[in-house]
């Protein structure tokens, strides 16, 4: 039973995170905008909980709207992965044959360029803004996915209740749908909860080379870079929104690989 | 001479936190020279009593004594001198019990030189030796083979080799054939058997063909749930079997020589669970014989653990 | 197994001619003129772009271009550092970088490796559970974070180790923590996962029937067995490694590779960051070749299909 604890941990963690990238910016009597030149760079203190950056702003209020920044890319980016993951590995391993073939190389080509590399070429093409990162993070990132699903996919078609769901004449989307995706679904939330520490990953890193979410918007990454600048005489603008994305990336890995081990279809009994 | 006395030997498991009493008590000895065989069903705790001998178990506990040449095999912190040296063995599959990343001949070389038998070279020769001596033909390509590139059967043969390179006084063979097709069974089996007669070794076979332990066996030791129900020579056993589960067993073999119709005969339900064994006869059952008196803890009387024979 | 490695080769230079193409294709779809921008160029040196861009031919003429350019070795000139080629660029990063990735293998593989096996040998027990969790973390810690608590606690607080710059040995020991954490983390767990793996297998059994004490079975039979996929894996690790830099090199203020490629960004210098990102989309497939290759004479198995 220990095993699971670290699960559980990981999820206690999220949760909170969750609700207080949820709940604390409402009840925050700051804005993350709100400019107080007066109290710029100030300790972390009664005033400001987590202390205030060079322009005076409150970083604790500014934190938890990174958080629902950085969660929200995330795990979007991670969904539409998913998405597309699995549509491309579900086909593929279904049809088999030359076009499954063409589908996995196609998958190998893209697969070889450099996912940071693509990710800010995108991001410089394209100019910053969410939707940008969302679209050259997702621009090669659910190749994984895809592999993961057509192995899966592949173990899976030798079953015989797919043999037969064909005899009695069902479509191939139905097959696909209703059959071979929904017993694959264990390595596919383990690959997705794996997938988002990556996402944020990449999108505060694009915030550290300047190309992600733009100022006064604060997402983790952006306040990152801020506080690199300032880490030598104000150090706290650099450890909350790190230890932050530490903390969730931490968590969603932990969480990830009980997932991973908890649902491994070879394990079945 | 009494090479290898068990005495009382017990296997537990730990299953999801329960435990699996796999074996629950079993004593036998064997001679030097003498061939043995375990013949029970899946479950019956054969592999497991063998296993845990030579502490190649995954087993939660292992109680009793296993004196081989007087030292106590579970109670000893190294069995590496024993292992290999004195006591060679061979396993079920044989598709997966060589390293496929490296050479037939260097996993032959292995075991003799890690005892320090050989040098290198003359280690070299003795594989070759081996090689031709297990029917491996053309030993001196296969030498240099790596394990893909040859058949279940040949491999078995080399695994063979490897279990007998160090001129082990006990061979124990865990269901050496069952992975096998059936003609190269019989290959086998007559091959164990030579060698056994050659080398004058001891040689414990485990298997569910009562067939196969008639074929290479002097004696033979019947197992059922965990614990031994009869055992004796074999012509005796064959001849006239005492206890219900054997009798059983030894009718349910399909008879390739009858001329009439005769339907196959089959022993109606299935083993106890051993995680909550029965307490008794684990065979009551099942047994056309049982009684009330079955249901107290047969004694071992006449090399048979059954009520009606006492 | 030339089969094997003619198919890869071929996949690996399909891919970096769409990251070519992609790239090429990419800068012109920039509103404005990306090779312009709002840099003010001198006469010569716009003369210079326009020749080896071809600036006002037709598209593919300029991509045609372009290709015969790259395939001669010439990845373009670099506007912001006017009369500097990207070339040259290289030529000066390219050593410092090397070295630094060079460096942060060679601890994360023996590290990983060592680190895996241990938790394997030990597992279900608490060595294994630490392990784990030190990777988990490993993995979880952005290089960007893991370097600036280093140099936090190394330069700042301690005065340990020079902050940044690059010079002597001192000078690499920070980054080369920094950007090994990740790779040792994910070898780490590979290696302990397979380990695990092949310690059940069926021929481990066999190995310690000849008598042969644990550690020994492990070392000669399991590693070997375990560490296929650990090479197969190597191939990210140098992805990894490669981006990873760009944010050690920055922070450490490491005149290395990545350090420009940042550079060329902040600075909307295009033709700079189209030739780089070719020359790292290149180097990275060269590794990824290199791996497969030696994962192709290593397996046996493949070595004979």
């Amino acid at each position: 039973m220990s095993k699971n604890r670290p699960a559980i941990i990981a999820a206690a963690i999220l949760l909170f995170l969750f609700s207080m990238a949820l709940f604390a910016p409402l009840f925050s009597s700051y804005s993350y905008s709100e400019i107080h030149l007066d109290l710029k760079n100030a300790e972390p203190g009664f005033l400001f909980w987590f202390g205030s950056d060079e322009l005076g702003r409150d970083l604790f209020t500014r934190v938890w709207w990174g958080a629902r920044i950085s969660l929200f890319v995330g795990i979007t980016a991670a969904l539409i992965d998913m998405g597309l993951g699995v549509l491309w590995g579900s086909i593929a391993a279904y049809l088999g044959g030359k076009v499954e073939e063409t589908m996995m190389r196609i998958c190998d080509i893209l697969y070889a360029i450099p996912y940071l590399l693509s990710v800010i070429l995108l991001t410089v093409i394209r100019g910053p803004g969410i939707v940008t990162i969302l679209i050259a993070m997702t621009f090669t990132g659910w190749i994984n996915m895809a592999r993961i699903v057509r192995s899966q996919i592949l173990q899976l078609k030798q079953n015989d209740y797919i043999t037969a769901a064909r005899a009695i004449g069902a479509s191939p989307m139905r097959i696909v749908f209703r059959h071979l995706i929904p017993n694959a679904i264990g390595p596919i939330i383990a690959g997705v909860t794996l997938t988002i520490p990556t996402a944020i990953f990449t999108e505060a890193f694009l915030s550290f080379l300047g190309l992600g979410i733009q100022a006064p918007a604060a997402s983790w990454g952006v306040m990152v870079n801020d506080g690199l600048s300032a880490m030598r005489y104000y150090p706290w603008r650099l450890f909350f929104p790190a230890l932050m994305i530490t903390l969730t990336m931490f968590s969603f890995n932990l969480l990830g690989n009980a997932l991973r081990d908890a649902l491994d279809p070879r394990l079945k009994r | 001479m009494k090479l290898l006395e068990i005495k009382d030997l017990s296997v537990q498991f730990s299953v999801h936190g329960k435990i699996l009493q796999a074996v629950r008590g079993i004593s036998f000895d064997i001679l030097a020279g003498e061939t043995v065989g375990i013949v029970g069903e899946s479950g019956s705790g054969k592999s497991a009593a063998v296993q845990a001998i030579t502490k190649l178990s995954q087993a939660e506990k292992i109680g009793g004594s296993a004196l081989f040449e007087g030292v106590d095999l579970l109670k000893e912190k190294e069995l590496k001198h024993i292992r290999g040296r004195k006591i060679g063995m061979i396993f079920q599959d044989p598709m997966s019990s060589l390293n496929p990343t490296m050479r037939i001949g260097a996993q032959i070389m292995e075991g003799l030189l890690f005892h320090k038998l050989h040098p290198k070279e003359e280690a070299k020769r003795k594989a070759l030796e081996w090689l031709k001596i297990v029917g491996v033909p053309d030993p001196i390509a296969r030498f240099s083979q790596y394990p893909h590139e040859l058949s279940g059967g040949m491999r078995q043969r080399v695994l063979i080799a490897i279990a007998l390179a160090c001129s082990p006084k006990l061979l124990i063979a865990d269901e050496p054939t069952t992975a096998l097709d059936v003609t190269i069974q019989a290959q086998i089996l007559d091959m164990l058997k030579n060698l056994q007669k050659r080398f004058q070794m001891s040689l414990l076979l485990i298997t569910h063909d009562m067939g196969v332990v008639s074929e290479i066996c002097k004696k033979v030791i019947v197992m059922y749930a965990g614990k031994i129900v009869e055992m004796g020579s074999v012509d005796e056993i064959l001849k006239s079997p005492k206890h219900p589960y054997t009798q059983m067993l030894l009718r349910s073999r399909p008879n390739l020589e009858s001329t009439k119709e005769i339907p196959l005969t089959s022993i109606d339900g299935s083993p106890p669970n051993l995680l909550d064994p029965p307490k008794g006869c684990a065979f009551k059952e099942r047994c056309p014989f049982a009684a009330n008196i079955c249901d107290k803890d047969p004694p071992f009387i006449k090399s048979t653990a059954c009520w009606r024979v006492s | 197994m030339f089969g094997f490695l003619f198919k890869k080769a071929l996949i690996l230079l399909i891919s970096l001619w769409c990251v070519v193409t992609g790239t090429f294709f990419l800068m012109h779809a920039i509103p404005g003129d990306p090779f312009i921008g709002d840099h003010a160029i001198p006469e010569e040196i716009m003369r210079s772009l326009s020749a080896y861009y071809g600036l006002d031919q037709p598209l593919w003429v300029q991509y045609t271009k372009y290709l015969k350019g790259l395939l001669g070795g010439d990845l373009g000139p670099s506007i912001v550092y006017q009369g500097r080629t990207v070339n040259q660029f290289i030529a000066d990063g390219l050593p410092i970088s090397a070295r630094l990735g060079f460096q942060a293998l060679c601890v994360s593989i023996p590290c990983g490796v060592l680190l895996g096996t241990w938790a394997a040998m030990k597992r279900a027990r608490w060595q294994d559970n630490f392990a784990m969790a030190l990777s988990t973390v490993g993995v979880s810690v952005p290089s960007f974070v893991l370097s600036s608590l280093l140099q936090l606690i190394f330069c700042v607080k301690l005065h340990l180790l020079p902050v940044a710059l690059w010079g002597s040995f001192e000078h690499t020991i920070l980054p080369t923590i920094a950007l090994s954490a990740l790779p040792t983390a994910f070898i780490a767990r590979l290696t302990r996962s397979n380990m695990v793996e092949v310690l059940q297998q069926d021929y481990i059994r066999t190995a310690l029937a000849k008598g042969i004490p644990l550690f020994k079975v492990a070392l000669r039979h399991a590693l070997r067995n375990a560490l296929l996929p650990v090479i197969a894996y190597l191939g990210p690790v140098a992805s990894h490694i490669l981006t990873g830099s760009f944010m050690v090199e920055k922070i450490f203020a490491i005149p290395g590779l990545g350090a420009w490629m940042i550079h060329s960004i902040n600075g909307r210098d295009y033709p700079m960051i189209l030739g780089l990102t070719v020359f790292f989309s290149a180097a990275l497939m060269i590794s990824l070749f290199i791996v497969d290759l030696l994962y192709s004479v290593l397996d046996p198995r493949i070595r004979h299909e």
